[in-house]
């Protein structure tokens, strides 16, 4: 450590769900900005019939909304997935975005890692059994956020207090960093998300790969979408969360349904793609078959 | 019995391989069954008594626990054809037994 004391950026506190817990074990320690009450808590509809989501509505509200349920089926499944009830009352979709890494060596207080300012990622070389299985950058920690992902399939904008229109490859960066979970500057606070103007005939779904039945982070989760016309697929966006050190677009397994018939074969061939350019971890191979099955499931389903 | 549903396929303790600090260290990582993990439960109790037990002083909780795991295993092994002879019976373990791999 520095001999002057280093100069910390205060956190912003929505919700507090998760950060009530960093505080309880001293990862987090600096000062607090509250926030909850203050910032866009509201859904606004364009009259395009796009939505704009205020980074103060709680996932349990993008979950249950009706509105949000026809016109962004993803989105709301993927809200329906996260935590539990009592989290998704409270909890927020900019907390959500800006969710702190789920890793076990970031979260224990007596050890040092790149999230916290160390020089190494101790996982990579200690037990990382629900680390990456597309190995990014220099942490081994999947991204936490189960929103980052459906809202990279949505190709939805953010906008913070001092840019817009951030694409969420741009707010969380591409994984090479590893010293942080989001590319925010110091101080911003994510304001908005926009969506886009909802597809006619869209069909999409969420599924976490997990352990038990409920209430559990997920080991892979994946947000799919699709519009079938004539027995083929003519969109398809995918994007998996708890695999990457950000969230990944499937974009092989994209490209390869686009203009194919709605079939087992071209699912098959997708399902397969899907882990194009996985460099698993020594433990982590076991994510490669749960994405793969993930996106050959959901394809499935939404081929009925 | 819910417990033994823990031992057999969530309750692990974690651990650093060099340093031995313990990884799992809260209730969000050391993960024990949900109410959802918990199916219907037949409990039956031995009517004939433990009066024959010298002392009289009966165990309860490890009868009920322990053969919970192996009954688990069983059943898995039921399902995949393959064995596994280490508990918790994690999905990566699974994967790995059913694909011929071997596990981390």
């Amino acid at each position: 450590m520095n001999a002057a004391p280093m100069q910390i950026a205060p956190e912003y506190r929505a919700a507090g769900t998760d950060l009530s817990e960093r505080r309880r074990s001293g990862i987090s320690s600096g000062p607090l900005i509250d926030i909850a009450g203050k910032a866009d808590a509201a859904i606004t509809w364009g009259t395009d019939g796009a939505a704009t989501i205020g980074a103060l509505t709680t996932i349990a509200t993008i979950a249950t909304d009706a509105r949000i349920r026809h016109a962004y089926p993803g989105l709301a499944a993927s809200a329906a997935g996260v935590a539990t009830p009592q989290i998704r009352h409270l909890a927020t979709l900019g907390g959500n975005i800006a969710q702190r890494s789920r890793c076990w060596y970031f979260r224990n207080p007596h050890i040092d890692c790149l999230k916290k300012g160390g020089g190494d990622c101790p996982a990579r070389a200690g037990n990382h059994l629900y680390g990456v299985a597309f190995d990014l950058g220099p942490c081994v920690a999947p991204h936490p956020s189960t929103m980052a992902a459906a809202l990279s399939a949505h190709e939805a904008r953010i906008s913070t207090d001092r840019r817009s229109t951030l694409t969420i490859e741009t707010l969380l960066g591409d994984g090479r960093d590893g010293r942080s979970d989001h590319a925010l500057e110091a101080g911003e606070m994510i304001r908005q998300v926009v969506l886009p103007v909802p597809l006619a005939g869209e069909r999409a779904l969420y599924k976490r790969a997990i352990s038990r039945a409920d209430a559990e982070w997920p080991l892979v989760e994946l947000c799919a979408r699709a519009v079938i016309a004539d027995g083929s697929f003519t969109f398809v966006r995918l994007a998996a969360g708890g695999i990457a050190p950000v969230p990944l677009r499937l974009l092989a397994s994209e490209a390869a349904l686009a203009g194919s018939p709605a079939d087992a074969a071209t699912i098959a061939h997708a399902a397969r793609l899907a882990i194009s350019g996985a460099r698993p971890l020594p433990m982590t191979e076991y994510k490669l078959d749960l994405l793969s099955g993930l996106v050959r499931d959901l394809l499935e389903q939404l081929a009925v | 019995m819910i417990q033994g549903i823990g031992y057999a396929l969530y309750e692990a303790r974690e651990s650093d391989p060099f340093t031995g600090r313990v990884l799992s260290g809260s209730m969000d990582d050391y993960r024990i069954p949900g109410i959802a993990d918990t199916p219907q439960l037949d409990v039956h109790f031995d009517e004939e008594g433990f009066d024959h037990v010298p002392g009289g002083s009966v165990g309860i909780g490890e009868i009920a626990t322990v053969p919970t795991s192996p009954a688990i295993a069983n059943a898995v092994r039921d399902a995949i054809g393959v064995r596994l002879t280490e508990i918790p019976l994690r999905t990566d373990r699974i994967l790995a037994a059913v694909k011929g791999r071997t596990a981390a």
